[in-house]
């Protein structure tokens, strides 16, 4: 048997629980049902004056979520178990639950690396 | 319980159990199925020379595994005509099956790992269901994925991807150009923004000409079809014909596309991939 063939690398993240970042900041696109989300960035210690006077940073990290991203996004509420928003995901868009899976935890590390989530194991 | 077809072997599994790894090799490879939470089911094979010397072979399985520290409480039995050693493995229970397929010198190993207890009836039945898949009228059957196709003896499993909503297999022929493909695609309404048939055409190869499109109704589902010329530019390189068709399954909401080059004077035009319990 392969490694990781008794112990597979997704079952403790099914029961984790996602929370947002409390300062990130939505908009909701009414018509095409999209998100998005600002998350605040932190500048640098040498972003000052002069270097500010010729490189910009930006306050805030935009992550756009079209509607199946927003789906997601809306489940991620410190409530719902990544299991949880995963059946919803496959009831939703007629998925087996490993196509679910693996759509979702990508959207999830996604959102992570960008500052918008967190994992609550 | 669902039945999967995969490379020659015939096994019914769990209806939850998706099958997350394989390889497509026909001498030796394995598959694995997982339930939600993890592995449950690996399925491998080899071609050998004849049939093994079971109890032999067994013995020393379980001399070997014990002797690692791999394997403890192990016990030898028989279990549905296959061969079998149970035991404890990193305080799960495991279970190993083996048995000689003899329409084509094939040995098989099915290991099922069981996380609560071991539930031999389960096992019964998934051991009663794997056997050899016999070609029917010169066809083999492969079913994995949500496809059932039926694919020319003499064609090669040449690729296979899989991703969330994608399932596609590609045989390919004893000669150039032959080949065919096979997909199913989920997800339609959300990246299906024009009309099926534009979306047949796009598919197309370029080397494709002389394009001719039809459309008609069959078993309930509207099937686009498109037939053509496979002409790559190139003095030396093989002609032949191609043929398409697609039609979203008004039962599961996938799209299923089939699609094959043949040389010319060859006819796998109706190479057939099942929906709703029939080919079309």
């Amino acid at each position: 048997m392969i490694e990781g063939f008794t112990s597979p690398s997704w079952t403790e993240m099914l029961d984790a629980v996602m929370i947002r970042n409390r300062a990130a900041r939505e908009e909701r696109d009414a018509k095409t049902g999209e998100i998005r989300v600002a998350v605040p960035t932190r500048k640098p210690w040498w972003h000052i004056p002069p270097v500010t006077w010729i490189v910009h940073s930006p306050a805030e990290r935009i992550t756009v979520l079209d509607p199946l991203g927003a789906l997601v996004w809306e489940m991620c509420d410190g409530k719902n178990t990544v299991e949880k928003i995963i059946d919803v995901f496959a009831e939703k868009y007629g998925l087996t639950f490993h196509e679910s899976r693996v759509s979702v935890t990508q959207y999830l590390k996604r959102l992570i690396s960008r500052g918008a989530l967190a994992v609550a194991l | 319980m669902q039945e999967w077809i995969w490379r020659d072997v015939r096994i019914e599994v769990p209806a939850d159990w998706e099958m997350l790894q394989f390889s497509r090799e026909r001498e030796k490879g394995r598959c694995a199925f997982a339930d939600r939470r993890q592995f449950r089911l690996e399925l491998s094979w080899r071609q050998v020379k004849g049939a093994p010397d079971f109890p032999r072979m067994m013995s020393d399985y379980k001399s070997r595994l014990e002797s690692r520290g791999e394997l403890q409480d192990a016990q030898t039995f028989t279990q549905a005509g296959w061969h079998g050693l149970a035991g404890k493995q990193k305080n799960l229970e495991v279970s190993r099956f083996g048995n000689y397929f003899d329409g084509d010198k094939l040995l098989v190993e099915i290991v099922f790992l069981w996380p609560d207890k071991r539930d031999v009836s389960l096992e019964k039945n998934v051991l009663q269901s794997c056997r050899y898949s016999v070609s029917e009228k010169g066809f083999r059957i492969c079913k994995a994925f949500g496809l059932v196709c039926r694919i020319p003896e003499t064609f090669e499993f040449s690729a296979c991807h899989v991703q969330p909503a994608l399932a596609s297999m590609i045989f390919t022929g004893p000669r150039k150009p032959a080949q065919i493909k096979f997909q199913r695609l989920g997800m339609v309404p959300q990246w299906m923004k024009h009309p099926l048939a534009d979306w047949l055409r796009a598919q197309v190869p370029k080397d494709v000409r002389n394009l001719n499109m039809e459309s008609e109704k069959q078993n309930g589902h509207e099937v686009v079809s498109v037939t053509g010329k496979y002409a790559p530019k190139g003095l030396l390189l093989p002609k032949g014909l191609y043929s398409a068709r697609a039609w979203i399954c008004p039962t599961d909401g996938r799209l299923y596309h089939a699609e094959n080059i043949c040389r010319p004077g060859e006819d796998f035009s109706v190479c057939p991939l099942d929906c709703c319990g029939g080919a079309l």
